[in-house]
């Protein structure tokens, strides 16, 4: 009897384990056919959406392919509708930035297909970089107070009209704000007519190609909180002016730049160099032109070496008043009328690979007539400038954590400058002006478009001791 | 007069030098694979596992997991890969093309379309330097590859790019 009870009580377990898969089958398969008619009409939803896509692009349309009947073909449908769609949406992501066939290639340059393929918006763009800092005076400069500036805000924009006429500027915002002693200046606003890579048109206020920072001068690349004095007194970044010129690229790796400016306004040029003699877009005085010529050779990619040239007259066609020995009378008073014929010239070489960035920039000036412009500024102006730097960097990051995107480079620099090199007769050296710096620093990465830097600058004079800084800060670019 | 005859000059020289789209996709395929006598997309849907193997190596981020790699081939033989590899610069888009071997180097790179302004795109001579590079290269911009001045962005987006397609050559096709 014992046996047939456990037999009995096997085959119950049986049969309520057969009807429980039973039922669940039957819950699967219509969980399955749901889910089915749910990717159907997502299937239909995204098509219709693709169609749309397409039609708003400008593509053809796809090849008809005829549906499959019969509800064994169901799933073998759903996979050849998945790859449908799937190619569907490989050929438009790809055609969000590039056509599909040559044909709108040749139209692209003024064709309305292929505005549609690149949208209307595709003309902006936008960029901009940033940088502040931290300076603590320490050491020679006991006494001199401490500051914290917002130095830039930059806002880069540029419009592409078409294919070969585009326009480029950057407006910024220097410590801040107009209330605080600050400023808000267009850097550069120019239009460029790319006519041909050798030779390319631009016009409007450009940046003067001279040395490596006036140009490019994002935070990010280069070292230091603050740019190399050199190119501050020397060559007077960010040095601007209205004109027009050509550029291009005359051989792989050989760039040039020729540009016709307006000249420098002496009446601003200092003991400290020429720097106020920019007149930076605004009601420029334009009685004196310069020329301004810039070759860069590249031999290899981790080479550069270049050097530019700008000469041209910076009396402007003005009257200078010397005031004489006695300011308040006007019975010895003098009118000179200058030419100020203005030289500068540049040389500069870098090489950037393995890790080690190395960099050298010298600078030399020459002006005219500056016996005058001293009498008339009462002080001693420099016949001549000079200036060089010499400066070294090394990735250590690779070493440390091989395989890191990060970037921390240890760098020092040396400069030297003298703004009065060559005293006029009858006046006395400005020793002051003729100074020795020393920067080390660190710079570091986190990624290619973030600095945070950290430095520190010994600066003598012959004239005497200058503050010496710790600085840190940190800059940006995007 | 002279007004005319520059702009005549000027639209007679106009037209490719500013152009942003260098090759169509038909046409940078027939640059990728000369000799192909066919060229075949393959859609490769990535788990989520490859798609982080693919960041870990390639040290670069990873936007979707639907990857097309194209094969050229000339008869029964298998010529090379070639990946599209599309990102934003600055605010706008770049699209390059990355050609391997069938051993996974190297053997091209293309810029196919560029829309930010073109003082950033990097050179021809720049864009050789990648010839031969493998997926165990380090490919460190400033490194083992040279930096450039003034489109150090766009150089970094192509050097992340590549290193992602080296990574995806490893992962998906290799299957290691």
């Amino acid at each position: 009897m014992q046996w047939k009870g456990w037999m009995a009580a096997g085959a119950c377990v049986a049969l309520a384990t057969l009807a429980q898969t039973t039922v669940a089958d039957a819950a699967d398969k219509a969980a399955i056919l749901r889910k089915m008619e749910q990717l159907d009409r997502q299937q239909q939803a995204i098509q219709q959406q693709m169609e749309e896509l397409r039609q708003e692009l400008g593509l053809p349309a796809p090849t008809a392919t005829p549906a499959r009947a019969g509800a064994t073909g169901r799933v073998e449908e759903v996979e050849r509708r998945q790859d449908i769609l799937t190619d569907e949406v490989r050929v438009l992501k790809e055609a969000m930035v590039l056509p599909e066939k040559k044909e709108l290639k040749s139209t692209y340059g003024l064709g309305p297909a292929a505005s549609k393929v690149y949208g209307v918006n595709q003309g902006l763009s936008l960029g901009g970089y940033g940088e502040f800092n931290y300076k603590e005076k320490v050491g020679d400069g006991a006494g001199v107070s401490d500051e914290f500036d917002h130095l830039r805000l930059v806002l880069y924009t540029g419009y592409k009209f078409n294919d070969w006429i585009v326009f480029n500027s950057e407006i910024e915002y220097e410590h801040a704000t107009t209330g605080g002693g600050g400023s808000v200046s267009v850097e550069f606003a120019t239009l460029d007519f790319l006519l041909h890579p050798m030779a390319n048109l631009r016009a409007g206020l450009m940046l003067v190609p001279m040395g490596f920072l006036n140009e490019i001068h994002e935070p990010p690349f280069f070292h230091g909180n603050v740019r190399p004095q050199v190119e501050q007194q020397i060559i007077p970044s960010t040095w601007r002016a209205n004109g027009a010129g050509l550029f291009g690229e005359i051989a792989p790796g050989l760039e040039y730049r020729t540009y016709a400016i307006t000249g420098l306004d002496a009446l601003d040029f200092r003991s400290s160099g020429i720097r106020g003699g920019r007149q930076n877009g605004a009601f420029e005085k334009a009685e004196d032109w310069a020329w301004v010529g810039r070759l860069d050779y590249s031999p290899i990619e981790m080479v550069t070496v270049g050097g530019s040239a700008y000469l041209g007259n910076s009396g402007q066609n003005q009257n200078f008043l010397d005031t004489g020995a006695d300011p308040d009378s006007t019975a010895d008073d003098v009118i000179y009328k200058p030419d100020v014929f203005t030289q500068i010239y540049e040389a500069h070489a870098q090489f950037r690979g393995y890790g080690v960035e190395l960099r050298a920039l010298g600078a030399f000036s020459s002006l005219d007539d500056a016996a005058e412009l001293s009498l008339v500024a009462n002080q001693t102006i420099g016949g001549q400038q000079y200036g060089w730097y010499a400066e070294a960097a090394y990735d250590v990051m690779p070493l440390v954590l091989p395989g890191t995107r990060h970037y921390l480079a240890p760098w020092v620099r040396y400069s030297q400058f003298d703004t009065v090199a060559d005293v006029p007769s009858g006046f006395a050296d400005d020793e002051s002006q003729d100074r020795e710096i020393w920067e080390v620093g660190l710079s570091y990465k986190p990624i290619t478009q973030v600095i945070i830097k950290a430095d520190y600058r010994n600066q003598n004079s012959d004239g005497g001791e200058l503050a010496d800084e710790i600085r840190l800060g940190a800059g940006f670019a995007f | 007069m002279l007004v005319a005859a520059g702009l005549a000059v000027m639209a007679g020289l106009a037209a490719p030098a500013g152009a942003t789209v260098f090759h169509a996709r038909d046409e940078a395929l027939t640059l990728a694979f000369p000799d192909a006598d066919r060229v075949e997309p393959h859609n490769h849907y990535l788990t989520d596992a490859q798609r982080a193997e693919i960041e870990k190596r390639g040290r670069a981020k990873v936007e979707s997991n639907l990857v097309t790699v194209y094969t050229g081939h000339k008869g029964g033989e298998l010529l090379g890969y070639a990946v599209f590899d599309t990102h934003i610069v600055r605010t706008l888009p770049e699209t390059f093309m990355v050609v391997l071997s069938p051993a996974g180097q190297v053997i091209g790179t293309h810029v196919l379309a560029f829309h930010e302004p073109l003082e950033y795109l990097p050179t021809e001579r720049w864009l050789g330097l990648f010839r031969g590079k493998k997926a165990s290269d380090e490919l460190r911009l400033g490194n083992d590859v040279a930096a450039i001045t003034g489109s150090t962005l766009s150089a970094q987006a192509v050097t992340d790019g590549i290193r992602r397609v080296l990574a995806i050559y490893a992962v998906v096709l290799q299957g290691k």
